[in-house]
């Protein structure tokens, strides 16, 4: 069923990566995916690999349920694998037909399997262990230079924030519909693919109308209530870095400039 | 015994943080003919039980039978099997999705796969049963009010002619006559129709009049499972699982406790009144006498 997707779904558990400014927190999977960038030797990979590690023991959470996650991308992933495993030139070790497999293919291939992996790994571990108003938040503050040069970033973490907050519940909304129209005897899996998009239209028609409902109702009780954006707003819980940021920032420094310094290292 | 739940347990969202035990070994029998109440505070697992009876949820355990044959086994007809037993949600009228009330109502015939003379005669009759007459027919289901929105949602299920009606909470959100008018409506459909039906509801007072039987949940588990009089004289633990017994069974049981012998079967006010007055009467001539 719908309900049980859980990529990037907020994992409620007390650890020291849940208790991080969620400021810490997206700056370090910036920081992360640059570095993953920048990584082109085993060696580095290998220390990409420990620092996710670290991050993901410290997060305290289910390393099933992690990779559970991973599910959803498995296709995407073996897509670019196999474009990286049978378009690279080089030496050929096996052939068949116009399919060949060459020696740097397949490292390439290993190497971006990994690449992906961990970018997957490092963002889900992001969203798993932050909840979706300590990401806006943290996202708000962040960027909240930006407004210097008239950025609405309050606005736009406010959308951000809503549109996060409406996914569970038209997930919700599909689930109850499609069930309904289960009962009346709706089938959504018979048929070739232009009969099943038909079939659709009672899950859709219903889905939209509820979502322009909630839409219009949220918007008519935020102005009931004088919403007028960011203006003069102060937070009930201001976002303050503690020592744990500081340590977090100072372990991301060294281990940034580790990478940068091989990828240096490794273009000359 | 038409319909029967044995043993059923079922667990949400297994294996994660968020799993939780909805329903614990559960036993329940619609027998036929049959206006059953099923009655829990909100997060008791009705809602969750009743998905059940229409196969749209697959149990952690336990099993359902419907005539004596399984439902979970292979051979089964899900299909036939979800029209003979009707199920209307919470908030019906979210599902409505044509662009008139009589396709609207079509839309389960057709897909039992009826000739188009048969589905035009169902939803004829389904609406016929609901009290919306032909007039309703082209009209845009999203421009009614409320309450018929409501019907014409209801009438949608009854169009597959089901032998058991399942109703989750069909009067939330309606005013005290609508919610009247949408049960009277129920009762008579039972009656003149012969569906056996199952109510699902929170509120004891509300439906009380209609039902031969009540089933009580809290917490996924079956507390109880008897007439609605005897429920009632389990005052005390009901209002500890958060469901309070109709008011006339307060005044009753005050009664009751001061010499009186009132059933807990009245369910008009005027009856329990007259039965009062009798009583008493009774007990002042024995004085006299």
């Amino acid at each position: 069923m719908l309900k049980d997707i859980t990529i990037g779904q907020y994992y409620p558990v007390d650890s020291f990566v849940h208790r991080l400014d969620p400021r810490t927190k997206l700056f370090a999977m910036v920081v992360f995916i640059f570095c993953l960038f920048l990584c082109h030797s085993w060696l580095a990979y290998l220390i990409t690999g420990i620092v996710l590690g670290i991050g993901i023991l410290q997060a305290k959470i289910p390393i099933s349920y992690l990779l559970k996650g991973l599910k959803s991308v498995f296709f995407l992933i073996l897509f670019s694998v196999s474009l990286n495993l049978f378009l690279t030139s080089g030496e050929v070790i096996w052939q068949f037909g116009i399919l060949r497999v060459t020696k740097e293919g397949l490292s390439v291939a290993a190497l971006m399997c990994i690449r992906l992996v961990f970018l997957m790994l490092a963002s889900s571990l992001m969203t798993l262990t932050t909840t979706p108003n300590q990401l806006t938040d943290g996202l708000e503050k962040g960027l909240s230079i930006l407004n210097k040069i008239k950025i609405p970033v309050h606005e736009l973490a406010m959308m951000m924030s809503i549109s996060l907050r409406f996914i569970p519940i038209l997930v919700e909304e599909t689930d109850k519909i499609q069930k309904a129209q289960m009962a009346r005897g709706a089938n959504f899996e018979k048929g070739n693919i232009i009969k099943r998009a038909k079939n659709l239209i009672p899950l859709f028609v219903p889905l939209f109308i509820s979502a322009l409902r909630r839409a219009s109702d949220l918007a008519m009780a935020m102005e009931v209530r004088c919403y007028r954006g960011g203006e003069y707003r102060t937070k009930m819980k201001p976002l303050v870095y503690q020592k744990a940021d500081y340590f977090t920032y100072a372990f991301l420094g060294i281990f940034a400039i580790g990478i940068v310094y091989g990828y240096v290292w490794w273009k000359q | 015994m038409s319909l029967s739940v044995q043993n059923l347990s079922y667990i949400y969202a297994k294996g994660t943080p968020y799993e939780k035990k909805a329903l614990d070994e559960i036993d329940l029998e619609v027998k036929d003919g049959e206006f059953l109440g099923l009655i829990g505070h909100t997060g008791s697992g009705k809602s969750t039980l009743i998905q059940h009876l229409n196969a749209l949820l697959k149990p952690t355990t336990g099993s359902i039978f419907f005539h004596g044959q399984s439902i979970y086994e292979k051979s089964f007809d899900l299909n036939q099997f979800r029209q003979k037993v009707g199920l209307v949600f919470q908030y019906p009228e979210h599902q409505l999705f044509e662009e008139n009330v009589f396709l609207d109502v079509s839309f389960g015939p057709k897909n039992m796969g009826l000739s188009e003379k048969e589905v035009k005669e169902r939803a004829r009759y389904a609406l016929d049963l609901v009290g919306l007459d032909p007039s309703f027919d082209r009209r845009s289901p999203f421009l009614l009010s409320g309450g018929q929105k409501r019907r014409v949602a209801i009438a949608g299920v009854l169009a597959m002619k089901p032998e058991i009606l399942i109703l989750d909470e069909p009067t939330a959100g309606l005013d005290p006559r609508g919610k009247t008018e949408i049960l009277d409506q129920i009762l008579t459909l039972h009656k003149t129709e012969k569906i056996s039906v199952v109510l699902v509801s929170h509120s004891m007072e509300e439906i009380a009049k209609y039902v031969d039987r009540l089933v009580v949940l809290s917490k996924g588990k079956k507390r109880y499972d008897a007439s609605p009089a005897e429920v009632f004289a389990h005052r005390q633990e009901l209002e500890e699982i958060g469901l309070l017994v109709p008011q006339m069974i307060y005044i009753a049981e005050k009664l009751n406790q001061r010499g009186f012998c009132l059933s807990y079967d009245l369910h008009e006010p005027k009856d329990l009144a007259e039965e009062i007055v009798r009583q008493w009467k009774a007990a002042a001539q024995k004085e006299r006498g």
